[in-house]
């Protein structure tokens, strides 16, 4: 019965996809139920989470069982689909803080396009230099530099700069996974520093206090550090209190009495800093890095172009999101509101990340031979 | 494609995740103690102690000050604004941009605005900016009691929701406010019942006041902060140029072009005047207090409209640091029952702090000028603090603190916390409290309490340290003493006309004396213990006035009750009376120890006398003349012509040496040195033996010498022992000792003090003597003289000084006193000396039982 079991189609892919990202996404998701229930007041049990949690599984599920001929046909309809919803949002987009980022649906659901924009343009992208590899020229990577950022503008002009900026290291990881030759590429990579100063005069005040709070973060006075420092200073304190072996689950002082603001959601990470110490944070970023990589690594398994981007991009996506939010925290780059996938509070970014797992299982379990290891 | 782009990418992600360990065990392990301090140190809650002030008393027991513990009442509005249903609703409507009445009437409609509020829809909320939506989400949680996770989620499934109000998402929130609302009802009506009779007011109309004018420094503060963001300065140095009024009005004609503002420029520098604390400009200050904020309020909004990219964030930063840091006395030594209440409930009144402080005590209305008075340090007291503090905050910044400086950190803590006057603490100004500061004064206590402890939830006191109260100073001072000694004067001023009546039938009463406002010194030494028991001034001045009107007294100068007579002639300068005839007594010891028998010898007084060749004459009070007089005769009768004689015989060496030794010229050794200041003046040598008129005026106690009640007490106390009094009044607490080193004093020989003593006593007791109508017992055996000494104001002779001083009793000396009665244009013998008789048919039973007599004989 065992052996009927898995000789079906499903569990088949299964064993032929990158089966072994999954322990290691259900340890993320487990230690980020585990953040929640810490974060949460009184240490009450985060049902909204769970649900969230549950949603993330769904959309898993649905991810891998949908074949990857048919992400692949319809990549670019996915893909017009999220640009449509991105124009959607800016005119019927419920209006929160002055940005537009959601989309209510029925029962209190709601989407956030952009979220949905990131899976679609892994998908775009990988289709696109699937079917053009190795681009000599810039020219030739023009088109999906108007695919990939054009919705980065949409996403831009919400506001919403954190998620905007995702699709740079998205767009130059593709370019260069595509085969670019350095001499071009080396062009891409210089190109936001020669752009950045003129961003300084596009960027609004309150982005320019941030970077200027980060640039001056050891020099703060007690009242910057009580005003605009704030996030910074106390998720510092948070991580740098935590020393080798942490407080303990739910007994972080930072968190416990509420000094740190925003910790279900972009300052998730301190949290775990806090309480489980440098031995704790490593093992999760090592946890996280592992998931990333070894996403990365069956990329390099597969031959087919396609399912080497999807999952290469898949593994860029989580790996960008970690670099950049604990980089945040850690006060290595400025301010930006961006989630930790699997660990933040949040619905969407929930459900794409199951589906983006699942996307990556089903596409990694098609039927192209494996490379050898060799 | 190849694999090896892939691995890049592995190696970059690798690298940019070492990294991120890296800046991790930068943080947590390198760092690791620094921040762990510095996390502990955020959350660590330091009080300091108060000490108890030493007390000051009297050797009988008499609290003459002390310290008791109060409890000042304290508000921060911040707290009141995020907990209060009257704060929460004020600040609710403010961010809706609807006008909101004042936290009172906010609080009397709750209920209509709780509904008002109920009916907000998730739209209205997202046309919000981020800032004031996420701070309306706190206050609307707050207000309906909406803090748990499930009722969060809810609250956010709300604000996702559209058109849906709060109310109808959760219906039981009107009731569970309406409940809220009666219980803080109650406890507003508690606190008013109990501090209501101080008050005037409602407790939230006071607290509406104080959010005004809060609300006043916060938009004068944003003005200038906005004003220095335009101009591109920092907001301490444009704080700078606008305290100079050309600078300013030159600053406000800048701005006033680049915010192209309605209205004058000089209108726009009226209110960017540099304020402390919530004082505003003339412009302003001539409106009411609504008035103000209305004013202020609509510049501000001009200039947002005009300069959205001065003003962003600025309005909202100013709110935080004025509410949060400007913690508002509101009542001092509050009632022990409002105490009890906020100690166990707290909670309950958000906003409402206790203070405990110190409250300096003076239960005894008498000698406030000796016991003195605490105040607040001035600038010029907290150098040593600022100078501290400034280093320590310094060293504080400092992330990382090597082994020395650590210690001068932990050092300078301790300082600050325990040693140094600190801007809030009194210390004394006048008297005995700045005499014995030191003495008096304690060291502060503190404890450091951790916020959510170790495990994050309860606090943990981490260090208590107790306060060292101050040491006690016992003053030699008997009050009984002093009220029997105000009666005496009182009384024996009042009965002077009919006294003279009696007395003096042949001298009038001079037209300007005032029976009812004496102007009297007394002092009185006990030689026994060399104390002094008793230092009487007239007219009183009671604590309450000495303290409410301590700087007109000080303008007073002469008249001013500050002076205590007893002590100094002045308080600011040299102008101590003459002790006129009462220092003969002096200058004829120093003859009898140069010449004894100069004791016998007579000089012929007819009652003038030409002192010089050049024709001046002085002359003697009695009319005719004493004719041929000796010495027992002359200190008898008091005759300036022997005593002019004498001295012009004697020379002024032996006079001026004598006197030098017996503390002429100096401090008395009073351990309150500010308190004679301008006493013992004494011309010096060189001037006496180039002056003989002066040498002979000063032989009778004029011109060249100036004393104290005090002082002169002292003499006749080495007069009647050969041994100079300390006249200590600290009996116990450090620094009692004398200031005149009393070593070199020359011991009066027992021949020579018997001569004078018989003389003195003949003042008192023979037909004749000076003060001999006073009618004093025999038993006393007082040994007195009297003394009259001239006093000019700018040239034109005054009414002049009575004097009696002696010692009693004549056999064996007990106590030795100095009387001086200012402006009365009579001599001692016409009132000084009643004075002393009254004094002692009260105290004798205190001072020496063995003399007291049941009737007034001879």
């Amino acid at each position: 019965m065992l052996a009927k079991f898995f000789r079906r189609p499903l569990v088949q892919r299964l064993r032929r996809s990158c089966w072994p990202i999954i322990p290691l996404a259900m340890a993320i998701l487990y230690w980020g139920t585990q953040l929640q229930w810490s974060v949460s007041y009184d240490l009450q049990m985060p049902s909204g989470h769970l649900i969230r949690l549950s949603a993330c599984v769904l959309f898993a599920v649905v991810g891998f069982v949908v074949s990857s001929r048919v992400w692949r046909r319809h990549t670019y309809l996915i893909y017009a689909i999220c640009v449509l919803l991105l124009i959607l949002v800016m005119f019927i987009g419920r209006e929160t803080n002055h940005s537009r980022r959601w989309i209510d649906m029925f029962a209190g659901f709601k989407i956030q396009p952009s979220e949905f924009m990131k899976l679609a343009m892994i998908l775009a992208l990988s289709k696109w230099f699937a079917d053009h590899p190795r681009p000599q020229t810039i020219r030739a990577i023009i088109k999906p530099a108007i695919m990939c950022f054009v919705p980065a503008f949409l996403v831009l002009i919400e506001p919403d700069l954190g998620t905007s900026l995702v699709f740079v290291p998205l767009f130059m990881t593709f370019v260069w996974m595509a085969g670019m030759p350095w001499k071009k590429y080396r062009w891409l990579v210089l190109l936001p520093l020669f752009l950045a100063p003129a961003a300084w005069l596009v960027i609004q005040d309150y982005q320019k206090e941030r970077v200027m709070t980060w640039w001056h973060q050891n020099e703060l006075s007690p009242e910057e550090l009580a005003a605009e420092g704030y996030h910074l200073w106390h998720s510092k304190l948070a991580v740098g209190s935590g020393g080798m072996q942490g407080y303990g689950w739910g007994q972080g002082p930072e968190n416990r009495l509420g000094r740190l603001p925003e910790r279900h959601n972009d300052f998730v990470f301190p949290v775990i800093a806090e309480e489980s110490g440098f031995i704790g944070a490593t093992s999760f970023l090592l946890l996280y890095l592992s998931f990333g990589l070894l996403l990365i690594y069956y990329a390099s398994l597969h031959r087919c172009r396609f399912t080497r981007l999807v999952l290469a991009g898949v593994g860029v996506h989580f790996l960008s999101h970690m670099i950049i939010n604990v980089g945040v925290t850690l006060g290595v780059w400025p301010t930006t509101g961006l989630p930790l996938p699997m660990i933040s509070f949040g619905g969407s970014s929930m459900m794409i990340s199951g589906a983006a797992i699942g996307i990556a299982l089903s596409v990694g379990g098609n039927r192209a031979p494996l490379l050898s290891s060799r | 494609m190849n694999n090896k782009r892939i691995w890049h990418l592995v190696i970059g992600f690798l690298l940019l995740a070492g990294f991120m360990i890296g800046r991790l065990f930068q943080l947590q392990i390198i760092e690791g103690d620094e921040w762990q301090r510095e996390a502990r140190s955020s959350r660590l809650d330091q009080d300091t102690i108060p000490f108890k002030r030493g007390r000051i008393t009297s050797v009988n027991g008499d609290v003459f000050a002390e310290d008791d513990f109060a409890y000042d009442l304290y508000f921060r509005y911040r707290d009141f604004r995020r907990m209060h249903p009257a704060g929460q609703i004020h600040a609710a409507l403010t961010l809706l941009d609807v006008e909101a009445p004042g936290v009172e009437q906010c609080m009397a409609d709750a209920q209509y605005w709780a509904e008002q509020l109920l009916q907000l829809s998730a739209e209205r909320m997202e046309k919000l900016s981020g800032r004031a939506r996420n701070d309306l989400n706190y206050y609307l949680r707050g207000m309906f009691d909406l803090k748990s996770t499930e009722q969060r989620d809810i609250y956010l499934n709300w604000l996702d929701s559209g058109d849906r109000s709060l109310g109808q998402q959760f219906p039981v929130a009107a009731a569970q406010f309406a409940e809220q609302l009666k219980f803080f009802e109650i406890r507003i009506t508690a606190i008013e019942r109990i501090l209501g009779s101080h008050w005037h007011q409602t407790l939230l109309t006071k607290i509406e006041q104080r959010r005004q004018k809060l609300q006043l420094m916060v938009l004068q503060r944003s003005l200038q902060d906005a004003a220095a963001r335009s101009l591109q300065y920092s907001s301490s140095e444009l704080r700078g140029k606008l305290r100079d009024s050309e600078s300013r009005l030159s600053t406000a004609h800048l701005l006033h072009q680049q915010w192209k503002l309605d209205g004058r420029a000089e209108y726009l520098a009226a209110m960017l005047i540099p304020i402390d604390d919530n004082a505003p400009s003339e412009e302003l200050r001539q409106q009411e207090l609504s008035q103000q904020v209305g004013l202020l309020s609509a510049l501000w909004k001009q200039v947002e409209l005009a300069a959205p990219q001065d003003t962003a964030g600025i309005l909202r930063d100013q709110e935080y640091r004025v509410h949060r840091f400007r913690v508002i006395s509101f009542s001092k030594d509050i009632d022990y029952q409002l105490v009890d209440l906020l100690a166990q409930q707290g909670d309950d009144y958000p906003g409402l702090y206790l203070q405990k402080v110190t409250r300096r005590n003076y239960p005894v209305e008498l000698i406030p000028q000796i016991v003195g008075t605490v105040r607040l340090p001035q600038e010029s007291n907290l150098v040593e603090y600022r100078v501290l503090n400034d280093r320590f905050r310094q060293l504080r910044k400092m992330f990382y603190r090597n082994a020395e400086d650590e210690a001068e950190y932990r050092q300078l803590r301790h300082r600050l916390w325990s040693a140094t006057l600190r801007p809030d603490e009194t210390s004394g100004i006048s008297g005995v409290e700045d005499a014995f500061e030191q003495v008096l004064r304690g060291v502060r206590g503190y404890s450091q309490v951790l916020e959510g402890g170790e495990d994050g939830k309860v606090p943990l006191e981490l260090r208590y340290s107790a306060p060292l109260n101050g040491h006690d100073v016992v003053l030699s001072i008997d009050i009984g003493l002093i009220e029997v000694a105000e009666k005496s004067i009182a009384k024996v001023y009042a009965n002077t006309r009919q006294r003279m009546r009696q007395y003096f039938p042949s001298t009038d009463l001079p037209a300007k004396f005032d029976p009812t406002t004496p102007k009297v010194g007394f002092a009185l030494i006990d030689l026994k213990k060399d104390q002094v028991p008793m230092l009487a001034t007239t007219p009183l001045l009671g604590r309450q006035q000495y303290r409410r009107d301590y700087q007109e007294l000080v303008e007073l100068k002469n008249a001013s009750p500050l002076r205590h007579r007893a002590l100094a002639g002045n308080f600011w300068s040299q102008e101590t009376p003459y002790p006129g005839s009462t220092f003969k007594p002096l200058v004829a010891a120093a003859a009898l120890m140069k010449d004894d028998s100069l004791w016998n010898k007579s000089y012929r007084c007819e009652g003038v006398f030409q002192a010089n060749v050049s024709g001046s004459i002085l002359n003697c009070d009695s009319r005719y003349g004493h004719q041929d007089i000796t010495m027992r005769d002359a200190l008898k009768k008091s005759c300036n012509i022997y005593f002019y004689k004498l001295a012009r015989d004697l020379g002024p060496a032996p006079i001026y040496e004598l006197a030098k030794s017996l503390g002429f010229g100096s401090a008395t050794g009073f351990e309150v040195p500010a308190l004679e200041k301008g006493a013992n003046y004494l011309v010096d040598l060189e001037t006496l033996s180039n002056n003989q008129m002066k040498l002979m005026r000063t032989a009778i106690g004029q011109v060249g010498v100036q004393a104290s009640p005090l002082q002169m007490a002292r003499l006749y106390g080495w007069l009647a022992t050969s041994a100079l009094p300390s006249a200590r009044i600290v009996l116990e607490g450090s620094g009692a000792s004398p200031a005149v080193d009393t070593r070199g004093v020359p011991v009066l020989a027992d021949r020579y003090r018997k001569q004078i003593s018989e003389a003195l006593s003949a003042v008192n007791y023979e037909l004749g003597g000076t003060a001999y109508k006073t009618e004093f017992p025999i038993k006393w055996q007082i040994v007195g003289k009297t003394g009259t000494s001239q006093v000019s104001l700018g040239g034109s002779p005054q009414p002049t000084h009575a004097w009696f001083t002696g010692y009693f009793p004549a056999d064996n000396p007990q106590y030795a006193f100095g009387i001086m009665c200012e402006n009365t244009g009579l001599h001692g013998g016409q009132i000084a000396s009643f004075i002393l008789k009254e004094f002692l048919q009260q105290a004798m039973p205190q001072l020496s039982p063995e003399l007291v007599v049941q009737v007034d004989a001879r």
